[in-house]
């Protein structure tokens, strides 16, 4: 497989699962550990689940990409996609200490990119977001 | 997903199977909580088929804990897959949930 894939999806969240399936074979492909395939997948999976589910103000059919690039150990993974201008990394954090009686979800999502992703940047260019992920693979 | 709820001993448990992310979470939801029932104490979730979990599964483990009591009950993720632990833990659950490897500590009094 080249070290190189770009993916385009609808903004459906059954995409999502096709999306899987091709980080599972590009980790596979390169010998990712399980463990650095699905948190790949899991940082894809909560930003385009975003992108969908609140991006979209129209009924239309859209396109996103996905461009993920291996150089040097290290995974570049560019997401762009024409929906509603947002910075994910501008969102809100949950506080994980509190107990559970009072605990909100909000944000969780893009506390676990931040978790699993070793950078994030985002960028308006062009009328589209663009969000830049790399991760350092073990 | 097959969710095969069933009683045991006092405690509802029921199997996660697959992915439990944003596509799955609803119906996941809306199925267990309709074999919840009132006053119920203690969910034990069979984690063992889990492959995959999101903050949108994530937001439905948190929602169902919220409604059980946290003495003497609560919500149990029976053998989560390790990147599933993790993901738990990252997610400061620890609070939230109680991660068991067996059913005998899913039911053992609190």
């Amino acid at each position: 497989m080249p070290d190189s894939v770009f993916i385009t999806l609808d903004n459906r969240l059954s995409e999502l699962d096709r999306l899987a399936d091709e980080v599972e074979r590009f980790g596979e492909a390169h010998g990712f550990s399980p463990r650095t395939t699905y948190q790949i997948r899991l940082a894809l999976d909560e930003l385009l689940t975003n992108v969908i589910s609140y991006g979209y103000h129209d009924q239309e059919r859209h396109e996103i990409g996905v461009r993920m690039r291996l150089e040097d150990g290290r995974l570049a993974i560019e997401l762009m996609d024409d929906a509603a201008p947002f910075n994910p990394m501008e969102a809100g954090l949950p506080d994980l200490t509190c107990p559970v009686e009072n605990r909100r979800i909000g944000g969780l999502g893009i506390h676990l990119v931040k978790k699993v992703m070793d950078r994030v940047r985002y960028e308006r260019k062009e009328g589209k977001n663009l969000l830049m992920l790399v991760k350092t693979i073990e | 997903m097959r969710l095969d709820p069933q009683r045991v001993g006092e405690a509802l448990m029921a199997a996660v199977t697959g992915n439990l992310d944003a596509v799955t979470a609803p119906d996941f939801e809306a199925r267990l909580t309709a074999a919840v029932k009132p006053g119920e104490q203690r969910i034990i979730l069979d984690f063992s088929g889990c492959d995959y979990i999101s903050s949108a599964g994530l937001r439905v483990l948190l929602g169902i804990a919220k409604r059980l009591p946290k003495k003497d009950g609560g919500l149990f993720i029976l053998s989560p897959s390790p990147v599933i632990a993790d993901t738990l833990a990252v997610s400061g659950f620890e609070n939230i949930v109680n991660v068991v490897w067996s059913l005998e500590d899913a039911l053992a009094p609190a």
